[in-house]
């Protein structure tokens, strides 16, 4: 995994601060493979909160590019929709927490 | 006048015409009251006007982010990303906050994200997509005269 075990941790508190404090998190995409370089950071998550949860999303994914430093794509799952790419992400995904 | 001040003169030009395309392109969307419609009723027309309103709203921010990068670059601020641009714009008068800009541009990011079978999720993209409009346009005015003043410059001088 190409994420260092500080930014994991600043990634997950950003994530649960703004989309639950129990909201699951996954690394998943490139970044995942140790033998590849640079790439997109791709993050799943899964939470509980109702709604389209818009605001939410964007306040993590502003304070997740500055993290990273570079534009972070932050796919939500709070179980309004069924998509391929929640299932790709989970089975392929490493669990950050 | 300056090659750099020529550039800073073209983008203001650029701009003047998108803030036309975007206004437009704004009274399209809410005279076909697309933030009401469910995405199934989109006839080919409605999802052609809302394809273009995303691009006018992205096209608006990324110029009007040239033209902040351009102005920085002649006001001489050290700049090592656009987040410098962003803070001495802000701190400039010209946009409200760099937060807001990065709002802005998620907001936009996020509806490409969405697929036309999330009604809820598209409908409040577009609803507040469209509450940006107004500070988009202000920010636009507020460079504009900032670049007269500074520069003495007017897209008459382009």
């Amino acid at each position: 995994m190409r994420i260092t075990p500080a930014q994991t941790e600043q990634a997950v508190t950003i994530i649960r601060n703004s989309l639950g404090a129990d909201a699951a998190v996954w690394l998943f995409g490139s970044r995942t493979d140790d033998a590849k370089r640079g790439g997109d950071v791709d993050l799943y998550t899964e939470t509980h909160l109702p709604g389209v949860l818009l605001d939410e999303t964007v306040r993590a994914k502003i304070a997740l590019n500055d993290l990273f430093g570079r534009s972070v794509d932050l796919v939500v799952n709070n179980h309004r929709k069924s998509r391929p790419i929640y299932q790709i992400a989970r089975e392929e995904g490493i669990r950050l927490a | 006048m300056k090659t750099h001040l020529q550039l800073i003169a073209s983008r203001l030009v650029q701009l003047a015409k998108l803030r036309i395309y975007l206004i437009h392109s704004t009274d399209k969307i809410e005279q076909c009251g697309m933030q009401q419609k469910s995405p199934a009723e989109y006839s080919l027309d409605d999802s052609n006007i809302l394809a273009a309103f995303r691009m006018r709203v992205s096209e608006f921010q990324v110029h009007l982010g040239k033209l902040l990068a351009s102005i920085a670059r002649e006001e001489e601020i050290e700049c090592s990303g656009f987040s410098d641009v962003l803070a001495f714009a802000e701190k400039a008068g010209i946009i409200n906050s760099e937060t807001e800009w990065k709002e802005i541009r998620e907001i936009r990011n996020q509806i490409n994200h969405e697929y036309e079978d999330d009604h809820d999720a598209l409908s409040e993209i577009i609803k507040k997509m469209l509450t940006c409009i107004p500070t988009l346009l202000k920010w636009e005015t507020s460079a504009h005269n900032y670049c007269t003043a500074k520069f003495k410059l007017d897209e008459a001088d382009s």
